[in-house]
């Protein structure tokens, strides 16, 4: 019975002149939010790698210099491995591995940092990643494969099976198939599995020609982002099937699932948005500069103060001859770690803040499908906030040990030697992806999707086919 | 072959059908006539089982409906008053997707040879459906019924909106099924259709079956008298 209906189906989309036309209009939406794709993300991979070369240039300047010196030789610039220069002027990136997944899935890449410049005379390590945007928000952003698959192929999958039940029922034809033996409710099941195998036949080989076309490379994350993709798909036709046996003509049909979908795709994530905003309202990004400034205003003014209060706290970097020089940039990379601490209540309000909405939206992320299906593909991309928070604090944890692996340096007058500048800590990053995250919000669509089947089968059996013509 | 046994139905205390009693032989083309509502479609939905008797039998073979639904939908076939195809496809595709729902499968020519022996021109057996005139239609149902290899026949006012040479070869091919012994229960309108047609009569008035006979008892002018008095009581 199920190859009689796939020869059915096949025969009745083959001549839908609609699904044809749009079959071709969803390949090249994929292609071009593709194209999107990988212009962002070779302009991002070109700042990066211009920014490692810039870096290496400035290391290799240094190892020369200390080669020089090592040889015995003068170096007009060997002023560069004293600590205070290494610390502010070589520094050290952070760099944030690319994922070519990001392709497909610009996320949040269009927004946070890829790469940072480490050194202690600014805090840009500490406190540079402030963007107080919740990731919802920013679906709105880059046309990429991640955008058509959340907004558009909903969308596909109403256009072609919301009247696949109610077309029967208000033609009459219904009555004419039931007057068969066969179960109403196996044979529609059967009817949206053949459609949802189409439309994911379609899906798969529109991405992968874009996938061929921009080079993403296939691996076990490309594999699972087309298990979530096959779920998201899976939820929106097990949505309709109830739908359909719900509704109870075509036109109730297709209203109650365009508003199903702006529900669960814009105002569900835009409510979550907009209650953690309410919620978690993150302190101003200005006033936090502000105090900044002011702190580091005050702390210069009073330098020795600082220094003394410092050194109380460090005893081991107290020279052991007495000699304590307060030059300037002792005092200040001690005002730095003062500083930071002055300014800790603040800033770890803001972070917790920001934790807080994430964390809101992660809990509440579970009423739309859009935002699982988002969150799944962009963790799976690197792109997620999840991501480039795991980033930020990689980064600002490398910076507190590049300014303390440096600080006895200063302390003790003393320049960095060749060995000293190659034993310097490098920033070492694996970027993570939460399988557990994604197979548990894949679950849920399936999950979900299993519920809806369930009722429609309980409502078929309910349903009474006699209101036919 | 189609048996009801005191077979009523209520909707919310309104008696749609009340305790009717009939059987249909094989060969027998029984064709129930009465007002809009008096119960003639009822019947027909009750022997299809897309509804549940309130109580009493519907028997097809004798087996109830209700009780093995698909088991007597093996033996029957229905064709009403509009034959909705698919649009998109030929009278042979939508031929070989309704046969096939029955579970019989047929190469392309003997599908051919049921569209032919239906009475269907070859030339629109490959035209999509979307051009064929309601009598097409129809012949495509008979076609259904045969390739079905049917016992028992539901018609439900097929012959309405025909005109009259379409009608007359739709009651031809009735009476060629039922020499071949299909059982036939037609609901329709027209007295003309089920005096030529018909092998029995009844007629139907607020959910009871009022009268039956055979239709060699009766001549058109006295049926016509007939209906029109119980209509009128």
């Amino acid at each position: 019975m199920i190859k009689h209906n796939i020869r059915h189906e096949v025969r009745i989309l083959s001549r839908n002149h609609w699904f044809i036309i749009l079959t071709l209009v969803l390949t090249l939406m994929c292609l071009y939010a593709g194209h999107n794709g990988l212009r962002h993300f070779e302009r991002k991979q070109k700042d990066q790698d211009q920014a490692i070369q810039r870096q290496e240039k400035e290391e290799d300047n240094v190892r020369e210099i200390g080669l020089a010196l090592q040889r015995g030789e003068t170096h007009p610039q060997s002023y560069r491995l004293t600590p205070m220069t290494v610390a502010i002027r070589t520094g050290r990136l952070s760099a944030l591995p690319s994922n070519d997944l990001s392709i497909l899935s610009i996320g949040q890449s269009d927004l946070y940092r890829h790469q940072t410049e480490i050194s202690s005379s600014d805090n840009t390590a500490t406190i540079g990643f402030n963007e107080l945007r919740n990731p919802i928000e920013l679906l709105f952003g880059k046309f990429d494969v991640t955008f058509v698959i959340t907004y558009l192929i909903p969308l596909l999958v109403i256009a072609f099976t919301y009247n696949l039940y109610s077309s029967e029922l208000e033609s009459g034809r219904l009555k004419l198939i039931a007057s068969n033996p066969v179960r109403i409710r196996s044979l529609l099941l059967q009817r949206f599995s053949i459609r949802f195998f189409s439309l994911a036949l379609i899906l798969t080989v529109a991405l992968a020609i874009t996938i061929l076309v921009t080079g993403v490379v296939y691996n076990s994350r490309l594999l699972l982002f087309f298990i979530l993709t096959n779920a998201y798909l899976v939820f929106w036709f097990a949505l309709s099937f109830l739908v359909n046996l719900f509704g109870k003509s075509s036109g109730k049909n297709v209203v109650s699932l365009l508003s199903i979908w702006i529900l669960l795709v814009l105002i569900i994530p835009t409510a979550i948005n907009q209650t953690a905003n309410t919620l978690y309202p993150v302190p101003s990004r200005l006033l936090l500069l502000n105090e900044i400034r002011e702190t580091k205003k005050e702390l210069s003014k009073q330098q020795d103060k600082v220094l003394d209060e410092y050194l109380r706290n460090h005893p081991e970097l107290i020279s052991s001859k007495g000699d304590r020089s307060y030059e300037y940039w002792k005092g200040f990379f001690a005002s730095q770690e003062i500083m930071e601490k002055e300014l800790s209540p603040l800033t770890n309000e803001f972070h917790q803040k920001l934790n807080g909405q994430q964390k809101w939206v992660d809990n509440w992320g579970v009423l739309s499908p859009a935002i699982l299906f988002q969150y799944g593909a962009t963790q799976l991309a690197g792109t997620s906030s999840d991501n480039y928070n795991e980033f930020k604090k990689a980064t600002q944890s490398f910076s507190v040990e590049w300014r303390s692996h440096l600080m006895p340096f200063i302390f003790s007058n003393k320049s960095l030697t060749l060995e000293d500048f190659e034993n310097l800590p490098q920033f070492k990053y694996e970027s993570q992806f939460s399988q557990a995250a994604i197979s548990l919000n894949i679950g849920v669509l399936l999950l979900a999707s299993a519920l809806f089947v369930l009722i429609g089968q309980v409502m078929e059996r309910k349903r009474s086919i006699i209101n036919s013509k | 072959m189609l048996q009801a046994n005191n077979l009523t139905k209520e909707y919310n205390g309104i008696r749609a059908l009340d305790g009717l009693n009939l059987n249909i032989n094989s060969g027998d083309i029984f064709c129930l006539l009465g007002a809009n509502g008096a119960g003639k479609s009822t019947t027909i939905n009750l022997f299809l089982n897309f509804i549940r008797p309130s109580s009493g039998q519907a028997l097809i073979d004798k087996v109830d409906v209700s009780t093995e639904p698909l088991k007597t939908k093996e033996v029957i076939a229905y064709i009403p008053e509009n034959l909705n195809l698919y649009e998109e496809l030929t009278g042979l595709e939508n031929l070989e997707y309704f046969v096939g729902l029955s579970k019989k499968k047929y190469d392309r020519t003997t599908l051919i040879n049921y569209l032919n022996e239906a009475g269907l021109q070859e030339a629109a057996h490959t035209q999509r459906v979307k051009a064929y005139s309601k009598g097409m239609r129809q012949k495509v149902g008979i076609a259904m019924a045969i390739a079905k290899q049917a016992k028992a026949l539901l018609l439900d006012e097929p012959t309405s909106g025909l005109d009259p040479k379409a009608s007359n070869e739709f009651s031809e091919l009735l009476i060629k099924l039922s020499n071949d012994g299909v059982a036939t229960l037609m609901a329709t309108h027209d007295l003309f259709r089920a005096k030529e047609t018909g092998t029995h009569i009844g007629i139907m008035k607020t959910g009871q079956l009022v009268e039956q006979f055979s239709t060699s008892e009766i001549n058109h002018s006295d049926l016509e008298k007939l209906y029109l008095n119980h209509m009128n009581k």
